[in-house]
């Protein structure tokens, strides 16, 4: 059994307007392994968040294979999908995506309670403990400030233990001293749960805490460097020019 | 059922994203229960009084004795049963004498309703027995003890017996209420009618075999009667038996009560239609909210299936909590109705039965799927990718799917309601062309409004800019609004202008009283009592009833008949030789000398019905004695005029053999702004009269123009109250469309309010836009209004139309503070809300 919890073949991603059609990806493969931690980045309409859907199963690709862990994604319908994202996967989104009707403990034990995790609350309320909030479980979204509401979404998200957590720009609304507070929670919890983190991000100081950095560039793979060793394994571009 | 459905549902109803929906559902609901349950017990009520008026379920009447194949019938279907005869005869007390209307009764008689009793002369003490006299007994009404001078306990003769007189009749069911109740009542046991020795051949007396029982047997026995009529049909022999029921009995009373359901349920229909809209526009809010956690559900892994089982399950929980709460409202509400037409009724009103409820329940779930569900239809298709691109469209279902569901709901209730898909496409035209109508007079003023906004300062233009550039709201508000409006300023009308208005268009000279039944032979001394008493007379007229049975030697067909009031029943003829008060000749000649052989002259609508013109040979029947007339003329009748007026009018002389009773009007003392029974007192010649010639009947003129105005008011409070909810539902579609472009709202007030604008310029603006939103909608409402009043004055009241000045006041003023106070209301967060808050809100 390979110990990649991704593995992408020789994606494209084309979309048609009124004129030709628009290619987002083309020819994207690449490898994540069990509990990495992985950035992508890149210029914006680079295609990183196009890829960051991709990987995670909201959107198919035109051409190619996406395997998250045992499962092929590209083989299977979109409930096929969402039973393994259910199984597998986390978010965290740059605007925080959090429900402005529910309290930030609803919010947190929202997505266990869909899944009938019969433990939700008691749940919820160690991590939002986790992200420093155990004082605010009753407020409501918009009673939050920016970096509080992406401590709650963080808290929703690793409340629910997922095996990959794709994280979409997560300091991108905040300041910088807020996004540094939440960078470092990101990859505390990270660490304790030994969670796969995908994040796509234009920051470089972020992307650099990262064990791996793959950079698109105008829908193509770039690079793909691993930070601790330093190694490049792929280069997109020499091997399309091959 | 999961629970996670319902704890969503909660926290969404926490939030205030469903009041809207909810509130628009219990109202609408609640109108629908409030209507249909007074609708119903009122039916219920009416019917049973009919039947008590019958004194049973069934009745077989005929001028021979009833024969022995329907009694046979009635004991085959065990029906329980009575006989009785009435005629009329004199009764004698010592040396006075009184021509009574008397009642032979079996002793089962009533079989429905019951005999009031009293057994001394106050009327005090009433007792209510099921049962006739015994033999030997008579039982005899209040007015017969003054003028036999007799008490409880003395005899009186009739025919060669002689009863004792043991109760007096307060009331009994089947008295009737037309004119030819005249005479006092006596009523005696049946098996005693052979002593009397009156039932002689030729003597007139009518037979009735009464029957009651359990509504099949009921129904086979009807069945039963009408195949045996039909098979009659075509031979010669007569006809001696006419089955009544409690329908054709107050046939005009059941078709009014059915379109009185159907227009009580139709007005409240209009609740239901801006309910609807209310809910459209606020599922549509409501939806834009659930789109987030739709796709982030999604994203997190829910299935599209358990999605859209769980949007059914809400939706499911919603129709039913709602409607459950709607249900119970309309529950009080229609006790406020009821309180309101008390007093109409002199039954005590039975309990509902399940119809409405079910009607109720229905309508609940019809609005949810016809008006919530297509705007949240969408949802579960949502794109789970949206968590990542927010600009993906989402497929909302088209606004003109939309429009179509939501019309066919409608067409779907009010097809149910009224039982006619006639009477439903028709009633939805009309509502969706006056929809149509108020929405372009609404544009063309938000036009004028516009032009004049550009160039007035500061807030007027920022609040009318608002109204242009939100015109597709500001339409549904105005349409909904007005046209509610418009209704209840129609029935406000009614009760407060109409009336009174008929009331002084009246002539001066409007008689106050009809005297009628006065025998030939009274006729002189009559004249001389009202002469002592000044009161002033019109024309006397001999009374006869008759029908007309051939036109120009041929038979008339009872298909004919029942075309014509005229021909299916028996009218009262008459015979002058001067042209009667407000009667116009229309074709013909009125006579200016005797005529050669029998002529006479006919009312313009019933000539038209039977077909006949000038020239026409008529046969007639009196009293069994036929004879043949020309038709002289045609007129056309005032029957507004409340003078005594006739269908055939005959040249004197033609009735001379017949025995005419008389008739005429007259005038004593003021009618017009009379409460019920005040005349009597004003008219001291009633006392006389009744007390000298008490066969004669006397009419209260005033007493019936009080009735009808008390009867109209109760019935227009009534709907008045059914509008005041239906304008409710109007409020909330005003709220509902504020809601659409809430958010929006939210963000231009915060931006201006940042850039340095103040509150006050923000409240002017807003005040500025609801307020002139109200002037449009209240000055639409009052142009339709007076328009529809106009109609039914000139059409329904016969009478010359009028402007009504206050119509337009309580219009513009009711439009202008409703809609500015509703609005201000629903926008007040976006006013108090400091402005970072607002932007942070809807970021």
């Amino acid at each position: 059994m390979s110990n990649f919890i991704i593995r992408t073949e020789s994606i494209t991603k084309q979309v048609r307007t009124a004129d030709y059609d628009l290619t987002i990806l083309n020819d994207i493969s690449l490898q994540v392994e069990v509990g990495q931690s992985v950035a992508i980045i890149g210029p914006s309409g680079a295609g990183k968040s196009t890829l960051l859907g991709l990987l995670a199963g909201l959107d198919t690709p035109t051409t190619g294979k996406i395997w998250l862990g045992e499962h092929d994604i590209t083989a299977t319908n979109e409930e096929g999908r969402a039973a393994i994202r259910a199984q597998m996967v986390g978010f965290v989104f740059q605007t925080f995506q959090l429900l402005g009707s529910l309290t930030a403990l609803e919010n947190v034990s929202l997505p266990m309670e869909l899944s009938g995790q019969s433990d939700a609350r008691s749940k919820a309320i160690e991590y939002l403990d986790k992200v420093g909030l155990s004082n605010r479980t009753s407020h409501y979204p918009k009673q939050l400030s920016g970096g509080e509401q992406q401590r709650v979404a963080l808290a929703r998200a690793f409340a629910c233990s997922p095996k990959i957590l794709f994280a979409d720009e997560p300091t991108g609304n905040l300041d910088q001293a807020t996004g540094k507070k939440i960078s470092d929670l990101l990859f505390e919890l990270n660490q304790q749960s030994d969670t796969t983190l995908v994040l796509v991000t234009h920051e470089q100081r972020l992307a650099e805490r990262c064990e791996s950095i793959i950079t698109i560039d105008d829908g193509q793979l770039v690079s793909h460097v691993y930070s601790a060793p330093s190694v490049e394994t792929s280069t997109a571009k020499a091997e399309s020019a091959a | 059922m999961n629970l996670i459905d319902v704890k969503l549902l909660w926290r969404d109803w926490k939030g205030g994203q469903l009041n809207l929906v909810v509130s628009a559902l219990v109202l609408a609901v609640m109108v629908v229960t409030a209507v249909s349950l007074f609708a119903d017990r009122v039916e219920r009520g009416l019917n049973q009084q009919i039947t008590s008026f019958l004194a049973s379920d069934l009745t077989v009447r005929g001028g021979i004795e009833i024969g022995d194949e329907y009694r046979a019938k009635a004991q085959e279907l065990s029906l329980t049963t009575a006989d009785l005869a009435l005629f009329r005869s004199m009764v004698f007390a010592g040396d006075n004498n009184h021509l009574a209307s008397v009642k032979a009764v079996s002793k089962a008689y009533p079989l429905r309703g019951q005999m009031e009793l009293s057994d001394n002369l106050d009327g005090g003490s009433v007792s209510k027995r099921s049962e006739g006299p015994a033999q030997g007994e008579a039982w005899v009404e209040a007015r017969l003890f003054n003028l036999l001078d007799i008490k409880i306990g003395d005899k009186i003769e009739v025919g060669y017996l002689n009863l004792t007189v043991s109760n007096m009749i307060v009331n009994e069911p089947d008295r009737g209420t037309g004119f030819a109740a005249a005479g006092a009542r006596v009523m005696m046991n049946l098996d005693d009618l052979p002593a009397s020795q009156l039932v002689r051949p030729g003597s007139r007396i009518g037979y009735r075999f009464l029957m009651s029982g359990d509504d099949n047997s009921i129904a086979a026995y009807k069945s039963w009667f009408d195949a045996r009529e039909e098979a009659k049909k075509d031979s010669s022999e007569i006809k001696h038996f006419r089955l009544v029921t409690p329908e054709n009995a107050e046939e005009q009373l059941a078709d009014a009560m059915q379109r009185g359901r159907a227009f009580l349920l139709l007005s409240g229909t209009i609740g239901v239609l801006l309910a609807g809209l209310a809910m459209a526009l606020a599922s549509q809010r409501y939806a834009a909210r659930l789109t987030d956690q739709v796709a982030l559900m999604k994203a997190w892994g829910q299935p599209t299936s358990s999605i859209r089982r769980s949007q059914f399950l809400r939706l499911f929980i919603i129709a039913a909590a709602s409607t459950a709460l709607g249900i119970l409202f309309g529950w009080f509400a229609h006790y406020l109705l009821l309180e309101v037409a008390k007093g109409v009724f002199s039954v005590e009103l039975p309990l509902p039965g399940s119809r409405p409820w079910i009607v109720a329940a229905i309508t609940g779930f019809v609005c949810v799927l016809g008006f919530a569900l297509p705007a949240l239809w969408h949802l579960p298709t949502i794109a789970p990718l949206r968590v990542l691109r927010r600009d993906l469209p989402n497929s909302l279902m088209g606004q003109g799917r939309r429009l179509a569901i939501g019309i066919i709901a409608l067409l779907l209730l009010t097809f149910w309601y009224s039982e006619s898909l006639i009477t439903s496409l028709l009633f939805l035209a009309a509502v969706f062309i006056l929809f149509a109508v108020c929405a372009f007079i609404a544009l063309q003023c938000l036009k004028l409004v516009q032009r004049f906004g550009s160039w007035r300062g500061s807030f007027v233009r920022l609040g009318l800019a608002n109204l242009w550039r939100r015109r597709g709201q500001t339409l549904v508000q105005l349409v909904g609004f007005s046209t509610t409006l418009m209704l209840l300023l129609v029935v406000t009308g009614l009760r407060t202008n109409l009336i009174a208005e008929w009331q002084d268009q009246l002539p001066a000279d409007t008689p106050s009283h009809f005297l009628y039944n006065v025998a030939d032979r009274e006729v002189d001394g009559v004249r001389q009592l009202l002469d002592e008493e000044k009161v002033g007379t019109t024309d006397w007229f001999p009374m006869v009833r008759g029908r007309l049975v051939a036109i120009n030697g041929e038979a008339i067909s009872r298909e004919r008949m029942a075309q014509s009031d005229g021909l299916s029943r028996e009218v009262n003829f008459t015979q002058t030789s001067r042209l009667p008060v407000s009667n116009v000749i229309e074709d013909g000649q009125w006579w200016t000398s005797p005529p050669a052989g029998l002529e006479f002259s006919i009312e313009q609508q019933v000539a038209q019905e039977i077909g006949v013109g000038v020239g026409d040979e008529i046969e007639f029947s009196i009293g069994g004695l036929k004879f043949t007339a020309t038709l002289a003329s045609i007129r056309s009748v005032d029957w507004q005029s409340m003078n005594p007026n006739f269908y055939v009018v005959f040249y004197p002389g033609a009735l001379d053999r017949y025995a005419p009773n008389w008739v005429t009007a007259v005038r004593a003392g003021e009618i017009l702004e009379l409460k019920p029974g005040e005349l009597a007192k004003q008219a001291p010649f009633v006392s006389r009269m009744v007390k000298q010639y008490p066969t004669a009947v006397v009419l209260e003129l005033g007493d019936v123009v009080a009735r009808i105005r008390d009867v109209i008011n109760r019935v227009t409070q009534g709907l008045e109250l059914i509008l005041l909810l239906v304008l409710l539902c109007g409020a909330l579609v005003l709220f509902a469309a504020i809601g659409v472009s809430y958010d929006e709202r939210l963000r231009e007030n915060a931006i201006l309010r940042t850039l340095g604008s103040s509150k006050k310029i923000i409240i002017g603006a807003l005040t500025i836009e609801f307020a002139v939103l109200g002037a449009i909608a209240g000055l639409i409402a009052s142009v339709g209004a007076e328009t529809i009043l106009y109609f039914v004055q000139r059409n329904v009241f016969d009478m010359q139309a009028q402007w009504h000045p206050s119509l337009w006041g309580l219009g513009l003023m009711s439009g202008v503070i409703l809609i500015t106070v509703l609005g201000l209301l629903r926008s007040r967060e976006i006013i108090t809300v400091p402005p970072l808050q607002s932007l942070r809100q809807i970021a």
